[in-house]
């Protein structure tokens, strides 16, 4: 029960991550690295960013990249995707 | 005879010199002594028992609340937490604002949330 946080982040290395950041933006990837400030490298990441239409409806867009570097003030919460997202 | 007088003397007021000094040798005693223990009190009470270390010790493994400043509720079981409000939870549900609000997401698996963005954590 000693670990931290930060050392339970740890086993989720090498295996897909969803990350909410702030904004109503998400990234959902496999995680390379991490630090203390929650500075975040993904490979193969998905960004999913969340908009109001005109009509107040939800709408999403996908951007794809490769590899992504995310600087740890955005970040707000990170876990492993349930199954069936 | 000389050497007697010269010891019996020195002895004299030796004796008299510790006697005097009882009172003070004694007053610096118990002030090294009270001096330590406030020491030991001290490190004591800023190791392990002010009442906000006490509080975030004792709910681990509970359920509770943390709110985001972004307005999020997530409700779980504290599995850790670190001096930077760094949060693990186990069995999340996430909320907007209150419960009332109906549920938005349930996570399956641990959930870490970023001290920076905490606004509070508090006992379910």
């Amino acid at each position: 029960m000693s670990d931290t946080p930060l050392d339970l982040l740890k086993l989720n290395l090498d295996e897909t991550v969803y990350v909410k950041l702030r904004g109503a933006r998400a990234l959902t990837g496999t995680l390379q690295a991490f630090d203390s400030h929650c500075n975040i490298v993904l490979s193969d990441a998905v960004e999913t960013i969340y908009e109001l239409d005109g009509n107040g409806e939800l709408s999403s867009k996908e951007k794809k990249s490769e590899m992504i570097f995310v600087r740890g003030d955005s970040v707000t919460l990170i876990t492993t995707p349930n199954a069936d997202e | 005879m000389r050497e007697r007088e010269k010891k019996t003397g020195r002895k004299c007021t030796s004796r008299i010199v510790s006697r005097k000094y009882i009172p003070l040798a004694v007053l610096s005693l118990v002030t090294r002594v009270s001096l330590q223990l406030s020491k030991l009190l001290h490190h004591i009470m800023s190791e392990t028992s002010t009442v906000s270390t006490q509080f975030l010790s004792d709910i681990i493994g509970k359920p509770v609340n943390v709110k985001l400043h972004s307005g999020m509720l997530y409700t779980g079981l504290l599995q850790s937490i670190d001096g930077f409000m760094n949060v693990a939870l186990a069995q999340v549900t996430e909320h907007y604002e209150s419960k009332e609000n109906g549920l938005l997401t349930k996570y399956n698996s641990d959930v870490f949330l970023r001290g920076t963005q905490v606004m509070y954590i508090s006992e379910v």
